[in-house]
């Protein structure tokens, strides 16, 4: 629907009238205001702010939006409700169901959105005049703040919605999201704020970070989530799950099975290069569907996840292969079953995955697990309990990061300017900046002003100056590029990939086509290209004949391993030590798993629920030591380096650390008994923290912190494909710029929150400090092993095949397995032997 | 001494592009200069191109550190002229740095700032700023470049950068890592 025209002044009505007005219009179409919905309305009618916290696809949206559309506008022009969401994506389908009932109840609403898609022209035109609601995001917001009429465009604005908060609070987008809300805050301090955010365990805490410190927040909790049906796809017969690997491939015979054209589905896959990987084997397997199958993720060209969208809500595509690109977004009422395959890693999303399929209030959501190896089983019994108590994770807003303050920082110079102590109190009265000092703020501003370093150390440099009392940015050069490099999404250096000189297929990372020569060949959004050149910015490739070659890799970051599965799945295993009955909803999970289960039982043994199970197992390689502390990878990571650092102590001699999200193997190159490794003292909380750092170069993990850090505090420039030679000039890598720093002005505090971003958000610290705990007080179950055991023997082969070609890596895995088989067998027997017999992988074609 | 890519006053170019790289860069490359100048009793500095990093002049706190720093290390300094260097020499008698244009001929060796050949002499390079990649994790070091016909010499200085090299086998790779060279050949 076109924008009307000239729709100003809104004609008058009182919030009752408008009401009834809207709750009619519900009516009418068969809805009944749901609880929550009249409790938020009753809210907002008070002048509250808060967070509204519900299930997805339960009526959000118009819980909102009624609740504020009474309220606005009499007889007034400009923006009046700003809704801002996480995807460029969401806002034009929320754009749609805010404008249906404007429409249908003729209301003479200007209703926009603004975003970086948005057209130049309609942008200019906002800039003069924004429309009475405006749906954007939190860059584009940032960005209208920092134009100098920003409180003139604001002024009459009466209240926020944040949509899917969950996604924005625990990251920089929504630390850069609260300084702007406080902001608006600054303009009219009477501003509503609301956010609505899917069910999280520290709802209150959400509620406190949307709304500042300086008002009590309003917490209105839905209806619980809708119910969800998790089923596992089991293999049969003689056919066993790997022991290792996250493909899952092994299972396509059995995914093909249960894939029916009826049922429009989405294929949850944690990586994009196993969506890759999934995508083909799937075309390869059944060629008849090639045109109601497709593939979705993050760096497939914007115009293709259009059209898969688009065909996915029109029925035309039945499967789509894809990513968490998918995890939120256009709403999808027609997706009948949502499969995922491997670990969650998370409840919450693996709830918000399941509730992609019947997405509307009262239905129930159905998922199909797809264990990629057999230790999965286990977390997706463990997943299952924690669904049923309805637990989910928590996400934490972030502890003042100042490189998000130093963008923000020069935002505000560049508006109207700012008087430093104004700022200050706006700044902290943003939850995340609540224990900010008035040292570390003014290091930020000294730091944006002259540099923050030594007297003399920076003379050229000025991007913020004092005009009378307030700061400004005088430089129109640094005025553009700061507005070009708002916001605080990173993404790695990218090349755009095109398909001869035609159309743009969409993007891929630098750092995997360095590693490609031409005329090598790899797999994209299905298909298989060939590299012709590289130029600008741009691999330019053509179809390849050949289908094998590399699969196309990204390097993003892994999600934690969940702190909810982590604890239910210990409770899992102390079940299983106690021998308990079958619990009855995992009965065939756990069934399937048997063999593994009986060996660890024959050859170790499973940890009792507030036990550490510790294995000590002798070969050519030295002393291995297998800690199954079942706390994520990252966690483990930490307490590997603390545990050899100590061992060390103990005895001097070389370690290797491997882990996985259910454990630790510690090599070590002397022989040890176990009867000299005192784990009370090795648990020790004393200096733990100095222990885990003395025992890594953590300079390798800063550095990569400081890569985010030195684009968001505005140090190193966006990689703009056919940038000017002028930006060329000053192009430079976040890593030297690190190695500068670290030299030239240690006391950077930048540097510290690239320090304390790898001990808070690698490590997690807190984690970590009570993983530590719980293990030193806890009891220990030590065992020595003759082999490994089947918990530990996952955490071997992966540590070995790290090492080695991937040509090689399937073979060298197999042959390890059959050793391993061999032991077994002169030790207990037939009975209980997993079968691991190989089969062909569907995947890649091997080289020949 | 022969040495390339020095890129003074980098720092104060990205400094009036509003992002802090300390000036003292400068003043602690100058150091190492001077030492390694007293060290090996060179009497003579050749600068492979790219002397200074901007073409457009010299900011006041450069002229400074470098006129200190002439009065300690005055030996004469002669540079190719880069693609970064001035076009018309700014710098005052005194400091006593005068500008060729490549190819420059002097012994047996052509020295250039780019890559190119010269007939039947071994050509010296700068230009590349030639670094390797070795190990994991992943060591950036910069190195000595040399292939049977030119040499590429690596830039001098700490925050010059690198450009990643892939030397064939036909090529000589020297790399510097903690104030030595190790050869890889």
């Amino acid at each position: 629907m076109p924008p009307r025209s000239r729709p100003d002044p809104i004609p008058s009505w009182t919030p009752v009238a408008m009401r009834k007005r809207l709750t009619a219009w519900m009516k009418g179409r068969g809805w009944n205001p749901l609880a929550h919905q009249i409790a938020l309305w009753e809210a907002i009618d008070k002048g509250e702010s808060g967070l509204l916290q519900m299930p997805t696809g339960a009526g959000k949206t118009y819980a909102a939006f009624f609740g504020l559309l009474p309220h606005i506008g009499v007889e007034q022009s400009g923006l009046q409700i700003l809704y801002i969401t996480p995807l460029r994506a969401l806002t034009r389908d929320l754009e749609k169901s805010i404008r249906l009932p404007c429409d249908e109840l003729e209301l003479p609403l200007l209703i926009e959105t603004r975003t970086g898609d948005t057209k130049a022209s309609v942008r200019a035109k906002q800039r003069t005049r924004l429309p009475h609601v405006l749906l954007t995001t939190p860059e584009s917001l940032a960005l209208l703040l920092s134009y100098a009429d920003a409180d003139e465009l604001f002024k009459n604005l009466k209240a926020v919605v944040v949509d899917e908060w969950h996604e924005l609070m625990g990251s920089k987008r929504g630390s850069l999201l609260e300084l702007n809300l406080a902001r608006l805050r600054s303009f009219n301090p009477n501003l509503q704020s609301w956010a609505l955010s899917a069910t999280i365990q520290n709802s209150q805490q959400a509620a406190d970070a949307i709304v500042g410190n300086k008002i009590q927040p309003r917490l209105i909790t839905g209806e619980r989530n809708r119910s969800l049906k998790i089923r596992t796809l089991l293999p049969e017969g003689d056919d066993r799950l790997p022991w290792a690997g996250h493909l899952g491939l092994r299972m396509l015979p059995k995914v093909l099975a249960e894939l029916d054209p009826k049922e429009s589905s989405l294929l949850f896959t944690n990586t994009r290069s196993q969506a890759e990987r999934w995508y083909e084997a799937l075309l390869m397997s059944r060629p008849e569907w090639t045109d109601i199958i497709a593939i979705h993720h993050g760096s497939i060209e914007l115009k293709e996840r259009e059209r898969v969208e688009h065909g996915v809500k029109t029925g035309e595509i039945r499967f789509v292969v894809c990513t968490a690109s998918l995890d939120l977004g256009v709403d999808f009422p027609e997706v009948d079953k949502v499969y995922q395959i491997g670990s969650p890693k998370q409840i919450a999303r693996l709830i918000q995955r399941a509730g992609r399929s019947a997405h509307a209030p009262g239905k129930t959501s159905q998922m199909v697990f797809i264990p990629t190896h057999a230790l999965e089983l286990l977390e997706i019994v463990a997943a299952k309990e924690a669904v049923l108590s309805s637990e989910v994770e928590a996400r934490s807003p972030l502890q003042k990061p100042l490189d998000v303050l130093s963008q923000h920082i020069v935002t505000s110079a560049l508006s109207k300017g700012f008087v430093p102590d104004e700022l200050y109190a706006e700044v902290s009265s943003a939850y995340s900046y609540r224990d900010l000092s008035r040292e570390e703020f003014d290091w930020a501003l000294s730091f944006v002003r002259d540099g923050g370093g030594t007297l003399r150390a920076y003379p050229q440099y000025c991007k913020i100056n004092l005009q009378d009392d307030r700061y400004v940015v005088t430089d129109r050069k640094i005025e553009l590029r700061h507005r070009q490099n708002l916001g605080t999404i990173v993404s790695e250096a990218s090349m755009l990939i095109k398909l001869g000189r035609g159309k743009t297929l969409g993007t891929i990372e630098e750092s995997f086509l360095a590693k490609m020569k031409k005329g090598e060949s790899f797999l994209f959004g299905g298909r298989w290209l060939e590299l012709i050149a590289i130029r600008d910015l741009t691999a330019y490739v053509r179809l390849a004949k050949k289908t094998y070659g590399h699969v196309s890799v990204w390097s993003g970051t892994s999600l934690p391993w969940s702190p909810i599965l982590s604890s239910r799945l210990r409770e899992v295993c102390g079940f299983l030590a106690e021998g308990h009955p079958l619990e009855r909803q995992s009965i065939a999970e756990l069934h399937s798993l048997e063999p593994i289960i009986e060996s660890q039982a024959n050859i170790s043994a499973w940890p009792h629920s507030d036990e550490t199970l510790i294995e000590f197992v002798q070969s050519r390689e030295g002393t291995h030591i297998f800690l199954y502390p079942f706390e994520g990878k990252q966690t483990h990571e930490g307490l590997g380096l603390l545990i050899t650092t100590r061992l060390n102590r103990l005895k001097p001699m070389s370690c290797i650390v491997a882990v996985n999200d259910y454990g630790i193997e510690i090599v070590c190159s002397k022989t040890l008994d176990p009867r000299d490794v005192d784990w009370t003292a090795i648990m020790s909380i004393t200096d733990w923290q100095k222990d885990v750092e003395g025992g890594l170069n953590t300079v390798e993990l800063e550095k990569r912190q400081f890569r985010a850090i030195a684009r968001i505090a505005g140090l190193v420039l966006q990689n703009v494909p056919g940038a000017s030679k002028s930006t060329r000039q000053i192009q430079t890598s976040s890593s030297l710029l690190y190695d500068v720093f670290a030299r030239f002005d240690p006391s950077n505090l930048l540097l510290k929150q690239a320090h304390n971003e790898v001990m808070e958000g690698h490590f997690d610290k807190e984690r970590l400090d009570r993983t530590i705990t719980r293990i030193r007080d806890g009891r220990k179950n030590v065992k020595m092993l003759e082999m490994f055991s089947p918990l530990g023997f996952p955490l071997f082969l992966e540590r070995t095949s790290v090492r080695l070609s991937s040509e090689t890596a399937g073979d060298r895995l197999e042959r390890a397995k059959e050793e391993w088989q061999k032991a077994f067998r002169q030790k207990y027997g037939d009975k209980s032997l997993p079968s691991t017999r190989a089969k062909p992988s569907t995947g890649t074609k091997r080289k020949r | 001494m022969i040495l390339a890519d020095t890129h003074w006053g980098k720092a104060e170019v990205f400094q009036e592009h509003g992002i802090p790289i300390p000036s003292t860069i400068l003043n602690s490359d100058l150091d190492e200069l001077a030492e390694i100048v007293e060290e090996s009793g060179a009497e003579r500095i050749l600068v492979l191109g790219d002397l200074m990093h901007s073409p457009k002049g010299i900011p006041l706190s450069v002229q400074e550190t470098i006129e200190q720093w002439r009065t300690r290390c005055s030996i004469p300094i002669v540079s190719i002229r880069g693609n970064h260097d001035p076009k018309v020499s700014m710098f005052p008698p005194h400091w006593n740095i005068s500008w060729v244009s490549e190819p420059y001929v002097e012994g047996p060796f052509c020295f250039r700032h780019e890559p190119g050949s010269s007939e039947g002499l071994y050509t010296w390079c700068g230009h590349i700023h030639p670094v390797l990649n070795l190990g994991r994790p992943r060591m950036r070091l910069p190195c000595f470049w040399l292939s049977p016909s030119l040499g590429v010499l690596p830039s001098f200085g700490f925050f010059t950068g690198g450009h990643a090299v892939k030397p064939t086998r036909h090529d000589k790779v020297f790399v510097i890592s903690g104030g030595e060279v190790f050869s890889l050949t």
